[in-house]
């Protein structure tokens, strides 16, 4: 919860002032609405300039006033700005933190859903192989969107962490989702080849 | 040569009526001043005169007033056409001997018992006539009259005699499609052109996926380079940027993809195709770019026209339960929920009618299925497209993926680029669009990626890339297209500082005349 906080403060401090969409100059927009791939870090440092790019990106990717496109891009771009090894520390990883401790699983909307995912997916991109990453994501193979539960099983596959085997394999027999299904197989498979 | 319509006509002659000037169909004769004007006297009959060569039979041409004349060659005799040889032989070219004009050199001989002209051959002794080239084989002609309704004389190169030609008769629109034998991992392949062909592309796969496949250089006709595989980044000391400079510096489009690749021509309608034999070396590659082991399979398609129709082949995965219901009425997107509703008809179909008919298109037939059977990819992972695009079984026209989610997140459409344009069922046979865009994006929005990854299936590329600031020749090759965001080819949706403060995210859908001009050229095309 402490790590929770940490996290968060990280991001707000990253965050403009609320709709503040100073940021976003025409560079940064190309960047972030490209349409069939994501872009390369070279273009994101083009777009943000090389020094501002990691910090500049944590704010777009927490301000839910821009346009989602762009936030789930930005998001999903924090990996690049997490060199191994990835881990609490690196604002990157702990922005990715805060966004996942920040869904308010109370009442959310299609849009939240789709950060989330995100998140969860670029937290596993970052492959830390760390124990609390996988930690942080387990209760997340609970919640009521397969489509969440099978972006968690993926990243949980990603992190290559050992720690991710026995939660997997746990939830295996209650989720009636062929699609998740699948994906904890393969999940399980890519664990294996991760040789840790 | 076609016996089947010498016994139409002689059917037609067993219903004989009476004899004198004027006489009609069947009436007996002795001249053609015996029959109708619009008749011709066949074997003492009244007949309809000809169009086609095949219409009078084994042995005979149809001369230019619609009367089939007898043919007089025999065997050992030289000959132009199949017209020219009298019946039960066939006009043969007589290996790579040519006259002064580097045509082939032919002779009549006895016609083999084998496939008739159309038929799929490996070689020419497949053939009755004796010619097997692109994969088909072939009757040879003097002019379109010789031909079958529905083909053309067109000139063809023989893949035997270096850059020789030979006329023969080919379909006048579609697509040819033929197999070409790889024995080695690595190997030279001809690929001839007839003059016709509007565009031409190779589809290389192999069963590693593993490992890479595709062309390390391709030799026009005339012996230029017109493709260089560019140097692998892993591979020192290729720097990634000269990598793609590299790749953008050539003439033809490609570079060998995991599994499968397409080479395709032209990528530039300035360079167009040349009749002649294209010479290109195909390959399999490690993942560190060394030579491969896997051996390359590999298939032809030349189109020799079309109508300009594009035939959508839609395939709904289980989309039920999605989080943007909303975007779809509250019903679930299905082949069945997409045919009535207006969202998908009006708002999208119709967007992307409009887009299609602005490049000089139209839209053909629409087809649309549900596919609940395959669960592991109704959240596409781009890593798994190619389970996904085997599915897409239509060979003409595009297939088109509705899925509920891809990955990497903000991907909101993906596809080959370009695409195996007239070939089912392949990893790359189809395009992907991710129903999740949805939740930020309507309809009209969805038309645009849709069409924008057609047309990268299609063989248009980016007009220009986000690196292009910085990289100038990174961009497409064609000379007429500019670096507006207007364009259907941008790489990244528009932003449209018309519309002031904030952020507002439209369509463009511009297209530059050869832009259109390299998407009417496309094998998906009818």
């Amino acid at each position: 919860m402490k790590r929770g906080l940490v996290a968060g403060a990280v991001l707000l401090c990253a965050l403009p002032a609320t709709g503040d969409n100073a940021l976003l100059t025409l560079p940064v927009i190309t960047a972030l609405t490209s349409i069939d791939a994501l872009p390369s870090k070279a273009a994101l440092d083009d777009a943000f300039g090389a020094q501002a790019a990691q910090g500049q990106l944590l704010a777009v990717a927490g301000d839910h006033t821009t346009d989602l496109g762009i936030e789930l891009r930005a998001i999903r771009a924090l990996p690049a700005y997490c060199p191994a090894p990835c881990g609490p520390g690196e604002p990157a990883h702990d922005g990715l933190i805060a966004l996942i401790d920040g869904f308010p699983a109370a009442q959310y909307t299609p849009q939240d859903l789709l950060r989330l995912r995100a998140a969860v997916e670029a937290l596993g991109a970052t492959r830390s192989m760390l124990a609390s990453d996988v930690t942080e994501l387990v209760p997340l193979l609970d919640h009521g969107s397969r489509d969440v539960r099978a972006t968690v099983v993926r990243a949980l596959g990603s992190l290559c962490s050992n720690a991710a085997l026995g939660p997997l394999e746990a939830h295996y027999p209650d989720e009636r989702f062929l699609q998740v299904k699948y994906a904890i197989t393969a999940a399980v498979q890519a664990l294996g080849q991760c040789g840790n | 040569m076609l016996r089947g319509s010498r016994w139409l006509l002689m059917m037609l002659v067993a219903l004989a009526g009476c004899p004198g000037g004027g006489g009609g169909i069947g009436d007996s004769c002795g001249g053609n001043d015996d029959c109708d004007g619009t008749l011709q006297c066949l074997n003492s009959r009244c007949v309809p005169r000809c169009r086609r060569a095949p219409e009078c039979g084994d042995g005979f041409s149809c001369d230019d007033r619609g009367l089939c004349q007898p043919a007089s060659g025999q065997a050992g005799e030289p000959c132009e056409s199949e017209v020219d040889c009298a019946a039960g032989l066939s006009c043969q070219i007589d290996g790579a001997e040519t006259d002064s004009n580097n045509r082939l050199l032919s002779h009549c001989a006895a016609e083999n018992s084998t496939h008739p002209a159309g038929a799929a051959c490996d070689a020419n002794q497949d053939c009755r006539n004796g010619t097997c080239a692109l994969g088909h084989c072939v009757d040879l002609c003097r002019e379109s009259r010789d031909c079958a309704a529905g083909t053309s004389c067109v000139n063809i190169p023989s893949e035997l005699a270096g850059n020789a030609l030979f006329a023969g008769c080919l379909p006048t629109q579609g697509v040819l499609t033929w197999s070409i034998p790889v024995a080695s991992p690595a190997a030279q392949i001809l690929l001839p052109v007839p003059d016709v062909a509007r565009s031409a592309e190779l589809v290389m796969s192999i069963a590693d996926l593993g490992q890479k496949v595709g062309a390390s250089s391709v030799l026009s006709p005339a012996g230029l380079r017109i493709y260089n595989l560019p140097c692998a980044p892993s591979a020192s000391p290729c720097e990634p940027d000269r990598a793609l400079d590299e790749f953008f510096d050539n003439e033809v489009r490609h570079l060998p993809d995991f599994g499968q690749s397409v080479l395709a021509m032209p990528s530039n309608p300035e360079k167009p195709l040349r009749a002649g034999i294209y010479r290109v070396e195909v390959s399999s590659f490690q993942a560190d770019a060394t030579p491969g082991s896997a051996i390359p399979r590999v298939t032809a398609v030349v189109q020799l026209g079309s109508n300009g129709t594009l035939d959508l082949h839609f395939f709904f995965l289980a989309l039920d339960d999605h989080p943007c219901v909303a975007m779809t009425d509250g019903e679930t997107l299905s082949a069945g929920t997409a045919q009535r509703a207006a969202f998908f008809q009006t708002a999208y179909l119709g967007e992307l009618s409009r887009m299609i008919a602005n490049a000089g298109l139209s839209l053909g037939e629409l087809t649309y299925e549900t596919i609940t059977d395959h669960p592991e990819l109704d959240g596409l992972d781009l890593s798994a497209a190619g389970a996904l695009f085997a599915l897409g079984r239509f060979p003409t026209g595009i297939n088109v993926f509705f899925v509920r989610s891809l990955s990497p997140a903000g991907v909101q459409a993906f596809g080959p680029n370009p695409g195996p344009a007239g070939l089912g069922g392949t990893r790359q046979s189809g395009i992907v669009i991710s129903l999740d865009t949805l939740c930020y994006r309507d309809w009209p929005a969805m038309a645009r990626l849709t069409a924008h990854e057609l047309a990268r299936y299609m063989g248009l590329y980016h007009n220009v890339e986000l690196e292009t600031p910085q990289h100038p020749t990174w961009r497409d090759p064609l000379g007429d297209s500019d670096d507006s965001s207007n364009n259907l080819m941008y790489f990244s949706e528009r932003f449209d500082p018309s519309t002031g403060a904030g952020i507002r995210l439209s369509a463009g859908s511009e297209l530059s005349p050869e832009q259109r001009q390299i998407l009417t050229r496309s094998a998906v095309l009818r």
